[in-house]
């Protein structure tokens, strides 16, 4: 704000100022203003000139040709008129999104108590399994070739291991058995040796 | 206040009508009594508004033609008639020359000049009717008023002396 003399009179700025708000002007100027005769009436006519404006403006402005009129039925709104429905709709909204959401949220945020009890009877039924392993490597069908039961003997086992191992023998068909008489008496007899069946060997 | 915005009376009292129903139905809503001249301001700046976005938004597609000199007159036979204003100029040449000085002005100034010296609002009023701090207004009021003044002589009688 410029410093002005008290004796200074009111530019036309400062004028504006007491139009639009008077303690805009600084206090110097509206000391002037009110010692001043000739400023005041300055200030006076500029106010009364924007003043006829509005006068003007009122006195060619048209009168309203029809009254206000209110259509029947025309309620003034209350305050909390949409307050309930709103609300409704929130409530709504919320129950819809946990209804969607809340299945997901509780995979992720924690176990529930069957489903630890369920993971405990897994891992109960691994380290079984685990410890059945250390005892007997072997599957069941494997442990019965090769384990005796309580009521075989090893001799039992020959019968199976001539089955499993066939003996020379028994792979050639063609050649006669041990127990052949034709079969004892040739090598006998080219030794020289007689044989009777009935006397035995001599 | 409304005719002064839109210049028709047609318009003017729709207008009114519409600011009156919204003011009724809101009434309610009102929190002091004190408010309540700026507040129906605030309905009826909103309003004119309004009307002028819709104007604007038909004349695009040559409903309406805001271009012709004559439109506010033409819509308006009660100042075709043109009694004397204040001053010995017609009415119609008072608001010619209203729009005449107003043209200069920019939306806001344009509001406050014509809330303050035609509404005869006070700034405090007019601070809550714009929702605008009251120095805000100020300055626009004090732009508005420099250029009032720098082409006060070519307004003939309306502005003589400013």
């Amino acid at each position: 704000m410029m410093d002005h003399s008290p004796e200074q009179h009111l530019t036309y700025d400062d004028l504006m100022h007491t139009l639009v708000d008077l303690s805009d002007l600084d206090a110097g100027r509206q000391a002037h203003l009110k010692s001043c005769y000739r400023c005041r009436r300055e200030a006076d006519k500029l106010s009364m000139r924007y003043n006829r404006l509005g006068r003007m403006a009122r006195n060619t402005a048209p009168e309203p040709s029809r009254p206000f009129r209110l259509a029947s039925g025309t309620q003034p709104a209350r305050r909390w008129q949409f307050k309930p429905a709103v609300a409704l709709g929130i409530v709504g909204a919320l129950i819809f999104v946990f209804t969607l959401w809340l299945p997901r949220f509780t995979e992720h945020a924690g176990t529930p108590a069957p489903m630890v009890s369920r993971n405990f009877e897994d891992d109960d039924r691994l380290m079984e399994e685990i410890d059945a392993l250390v005892d007997d490597a072997l599957p069941g069908v494997y442990q019965q070739l090769a384990s005796l039961s309580e009521n075989q003997s090893v001799e039992d086992l020959d019968e199976l291991i001539d089955w499993v191992v066939p003996t020379l023998e028994d792979d050639d068909d063609t050649e006669p058995r041990t127990s052949d008489p034709e079969f004892l008496e040739r090598p006998l007899a080219r030794s020289g040796m007689k044989i009777n069946a009935e006397e035995g060997m001599v | 206040m409304i005719f002064y915005r839109t210049r028709s009376q047609m318009d003017a009292e729709d207008l009114l009508q519409d600011v009156m129903l919204q003011a009724y139905k809101a009434i309610g809503r009102l929190k002091s009594p004190e408010v309540f001249r700026s507040w129906l301001y605030r309905i009826a700046v909103n309003r004119v508004r309004d009307y002028y976005r819709k104007k604007q938004f038909r004349s695009l597609f040559g409903f309406v033609s805001t271009d012709d000199e004559n439109f506010y007159e033409s819509q308006s036979p009660e100042l075709a008639v043109a009694p004397e204003a204040e001053g010995g100029i017609s009415r119609k040449e008072f608001w010619h020359q209203i729009e005449q000085m107003l043209s200069t002005l920019s939306r806001m100034e344009k509001e406050v000049f014509m809330l303050r010296f035609l509404d005869e609002l006070t700034i405090n009023e007019m601070s809550a009717a714009l929702k605008k701090n009251e120095s805000t207004i100020k300055t626009h009021l004090y732009r508005a008023l420099n250029k009032v003044k720098a082409m006060a002589g070519d307004l003939d009688g309306l502005m003589e002396g400013i």
